[in-house]
């Protein structure tokens, strides 16, 4: 160990001293912030600084949730230090910092996720420049979104076939997509597309087909056959010609003057076919592989009569692969039950659905991507 | 998620993975899966049973390499799938393409014949 009055010693201590220096300017330079990261007005990004910040339904808190799960005040953060720190004030149903609920105050962490109800608050600690670009791209992923969502067609609510969906993305772009439109005036075509991964890819790629099968562009298929639609789409989009994804797909025709439902699946979990009264759900899946996994595919389709007053549920994997409240992965036979409870007055059935989803998760967090969609044969 | 490899003869490699085959566990453990499984001719047993979640990027990476070892003519076979697991399996019908069973000894087996 160097004596103090040694060179080596002096030169030492500056190195330290002025990369210490530096790292104070760096945070001096650095703005906290709360970023909403699910829930309302999703992107919403609130400065913080000493002056403490109270979070609750109502006014005069300075961010408002329109959250029914949040109570009127909530909780406050402010800054202390280079530390956010929440303070819970004794709300109704808690405040959660990465999960885990605090009594009391708690630091929360640079990117560590306050939960308030529904909605969850990411901290941010940037300076300026990097909070303008995060804004810039949040308002891509925001367009980028609404674009996807464009592509959902309206529920139907009159008329011998009616819909209802839920959407959700797990991130701001997913994979899944779904739609549905008459193909003439006997026929009418339903599909969910399930995209391989998460993200910006999976969404184009799920755009792509969602564009493909609404139009029609199969060329030489008849859009009435699902095996025909399927092996052309299994032609189409080869994975190693498409950024190394597949996709699963429910494709389904029901034919009303018949009164026939024609169906093929590739990869898919079944779809459900509720009959009248709620009767025991039937299961409506055929055995084949996922589009664009393997080349030349023969696909499998199947078909099934339908009784007036039966409702077809079709959802991606998203709506029942969730962590349980007692940390257990729940299975697809777990949701089947919620099918056939009965409707909830003034509130459609996906939505009855996802919420009792939620309601079973751990966190309240549906952790995949959420698409259900119910179809009416009235 | 972690994988283990081992040779069980000069022809067939035993691949283990355990743990979550979700985004984040692919990301780390595909190359060294996809190098084990395409290694000089060998077939390959991927041991499934301490496989607690499998999401769309495991499932793309074991299609990714039985499509890899389709080309070389060699085998993938998978072996002793939990519950879970066996669902998802069942659900994209992977077993039409790539066997699935229930243990290491009925996977030699298949690979041997």
């Amino acid at each position: 160990m160097p004596e103090s009055g040694d060179a080596a010693w002096f030169e030492r201590t500056l190195t330290i001293t002025a990369e210490g220096r530096r790292a104070e300017a760096d945070l001096a330079s650095r703005t906290h912030f709360l970023v909403i990261v699910e829930g309302n007005e999703r992107g919403r990004r609130v400065s913080l600084g000493t002056t403490p910040v109270a979070i609750g339904r109502r006014q005069p808190c300075e961010i408002v949730l329109d959250d029914p799960e949040a109570s009127r005040l909530h909780c406050r953060v402010e800054i202390r230090g280079y530390d956010a720190v929440v303070t819970d004030l004794q709300s109704t149903n808690g405040t959660f910092i990465d999960g885990t609920r605090i009594n009391g105050s708690a630091v929360l962490p640079n990117g560590g996720v306050l939960r308030i109800g529904r909605h969850k608050l990411r901290h941010e600690c940037r300076t300026a420049h990097e909070a303008a670009e995060a804004e810039a791209a949040e308002r891509d992923l925001t367009r980028a979104s609404e674009y996807v969502r464009s592509l959902l067609p309206e529920p139907i609510a009159s008329g011998d076939i009616r819909t209802d969906w839920r959407f959700e993305p797990s991130a701001r772009l997913g994979g899944d997509c779904f739609g549905y439109h008459a193909l003439d005036e006997q026929r009418f075509a339903m599909y969910l597309v399930d995209v391989s991964g998460h993200g910006t890819g999976a969404a184009l790629h799920a755009v792509s087909v969602m564009n493909v099968l609404r139009h029609g562009a199969l060329r030489g298929v008849d859009m009435r056959r699902p095996a025909g639609v399927l092996r052309q789409l299994n032609d189409m989009f080869q994975m190693d010609e498409h950024g190394g994804m597949y996709f699963t797909l429910w494709y389904g025709v029901y034919d009303a003057q018949r009164n026939v439902l024609g169906f093929a699946s590739a990869g898919h979990h079944p779809a459900y076919l509720v009959p009248p009264q709620r009767g025991t759900p039937a299961p409506l899946q055929t055995r084949n592989v996922p589009i664009g996994a393997f080349p030349e595919v023969r696909f499998k389709a199947d078909s099934i009569p339908v009784a007036r007053g039966s409702v077809l549920h079709l959802f991606s994997d998203g709506v029942f692969e969730i962590t349980s409240a007692s940390g257990a992965m729940a299975r697809l036979e777990d949701m089947l039950p919620l099918l056939v409870e009965p409707a909830h007055p003034g509130i459609d059935e996906p939505s009855r659905i996802y919420e009792a989803i939620r309601a079973r998760a751990v966190d309240g967090t549906v952790e995949d991507d959420f698409s259900f969609l119910t179809v009416t044969f009235v | 998620m972690e994988v283990l490899v081992t040779n069980v003869s000069d022809r067939v490699t035993k691949v283990g993975l355990a743990g979550r085959l979700d985004t984040a566990g692919v990301d780390r453990v595909e190359a060294k899966f996809l190098a084990a499984c395409a290694a000089g001719g060998s077939h390959a047993l991927v041991d499934l049973s301490a496989v607690t979640f499998i999401a769309s990027m495991g499932i793309r990476m074991l299609i990714s390499a039985s499509r890899a070892m389709a080309l070389r003519k060699t085998k993938l076979v998978l072996f002793g799938p939990q519950p879970l697991v066996s669902d998802v399996l069942n659900h994209t019908a992977l077993s039409d393409v790539i066997p699935i069973v229930a243990d290491e000894s009925s996977a030699i087996a298949l690979v041997e014949v």
